[in-house]
């Protein structure tokens, strides 16, 4: 259970893309999980709803992609995609321990917002009056 | 008042960036620093209560009394009771306390490795470092600290079908060590089913049955981190002479 802390990751990576973008928001945040991973999507969802908070990524909708796992099976000479987390040849049943898909977490892109020139809190007072 | 309405992006930036990169690069570092100081590294997983403390406790000790400078970090939510049992042999212990953090980030090693140079034992003088993870089969798996070896633990007392349970830590590791195996009568553990389970989830990994109650593989352990040991002052000792 480190979602939080893979949260905190992703702003980071996020914020570090954007040191030469100061003016920019960020509005869609893709990231593809591997299944393998070891990470649950709500809970990750939950830990970025947090960790954005004061951030360029406050607000930014989260979509995520599951990256199925996918083993070179020895005995078909082929890369197969397995069934869920698990590591056996969907074809032959062979476990293979040669997993070449499935266990990364992959910022994909980000969506920016056009830069507004306006700072947000005075966007927010202007909007309550 | 009306609103405007949202925006569309003004662009789509890809990054294709691993999310623990920042710790894959730090872990890089460290592996290169293990291995210009000829030090062996393990890195310990397994389940709260697998029996990691009281078995490395043991080995710590076997690898002392031979003469193999072996130290150790140790990491759990709170207390350093674990620290206080490893060091009971006299070799270098540090406690990690992570407070809520689950697992270890190579940053941890990194600063842990700062104090003990600080306070005078470098990194030259450890044969082997042995990192006792936080008792967790989930989130460890994701998090390179550099080591040469990851070993993962499984008690009899737990069940036969973990490994398919939690396959990204057991297809992970580079040894799977069975623990506790003097239970196995009362706990009545299948042993067939367990090392096939192992087996389903990471082909061919080593399989050590350990018990350190009694002892049993305990001197299998430590002859692998010795033959480590000397592969790795084979290695120092070319280096010198070139």
């Amino acid at each position: 259970m480190h979602e939080l802390s893979i949260a905190r990751s992703i702003v980071r990576e996020v914020e570090a893309a954007l040191q030469d973008r100061p003016d920019v928001q960020v509005t869609v945040v893709r990231l593809r999980i591997g299944r393998l991973s070891g990470i649950v999507a709500p809970a990750l969802e939950f830990g970025l709803s947090f960790v954005t908070e004061a951030t360029r990524l406050d607000g930014a909708r989260i979509e995520i992609t599951e990256e199925p796992v996918a083993v070179w099976c020895s005995p078909c000479q082929a890369t197969r995609t397995t069934d869920g987390p698990s590591v056996l040849c969907p074809v032959c049943d062979t476990p293979s321990a040669d997993i070449r898909a499935g266990r990364g977490m992959q910022i994909v892109n980000i969506d920016l917002s056009e830069p507004t020139g306006v700072p947000r809190d005075l966007l927010e007072v202007a909007d309550v009056s | 008042m009306c609103r405007d309405p949202e925006p569309g992006p003004a662009e789509t930036l890809v990054l294709e960036r691993n999310v623990l990169s920042a710790n894959d690069a730090r872990a890089g570092v460290l592996r290169e620093r293990f291995q210009t100081a000829h030090t062996h590294v393990i890195n310990v997983v397994s389940s709260p209560g697998s029996g990691k403390t009281s078995l490395l406790a043991r080995l710590l000790g076997d690898l002392v009394g031979s003469g193999v400078r072996a130290a150790a970090l140790v990491a759990d939510c709170a207390t350093d009771n674990d620290a206080v049992r490893l060091g009971a042999c006299g070799a270098p212990v540090r406690q990690i306390v992570t407070d809520s953090q689950c697992h270890l980030e190579a940053g941890v090693i990194e600063d842990h490795l700062a104090a003990w140079s600080a306070e005078g034992l470098a990194l030259r003088d450890i044969d082997v470092l042995v990192i006792e993870n936080i008792g967790n089969l989930v989130c460890p798996a994701g998090f390179d600290l550099g080591e040469a070896e990851r070993w993962v633990m499984l008690s009899v007392t737990e069940g036969e079908d973990k490994p398919l349970k939690y396959p990204a830590m057991f297809a992970g590791a580079d040894l799977a060590v069975v623990t506790k195996v003097d239970l196995a009568g009362p706990c009545r553990f299948d042993r067939s089913t367990a090392l096939a389970a192992i087996e389903t989830v990471n082909p061919g990994v080593d399989i050590i049955e350990t018990s350190a109650a009694t002892g049993d593989g305990c001197d299998v352990l430590a002859a692998r981190l010795r033959d480590a040991v000397l592969r790795l002052t084979e290695g120092r000792a070319a280096s010198a002479a070139t």
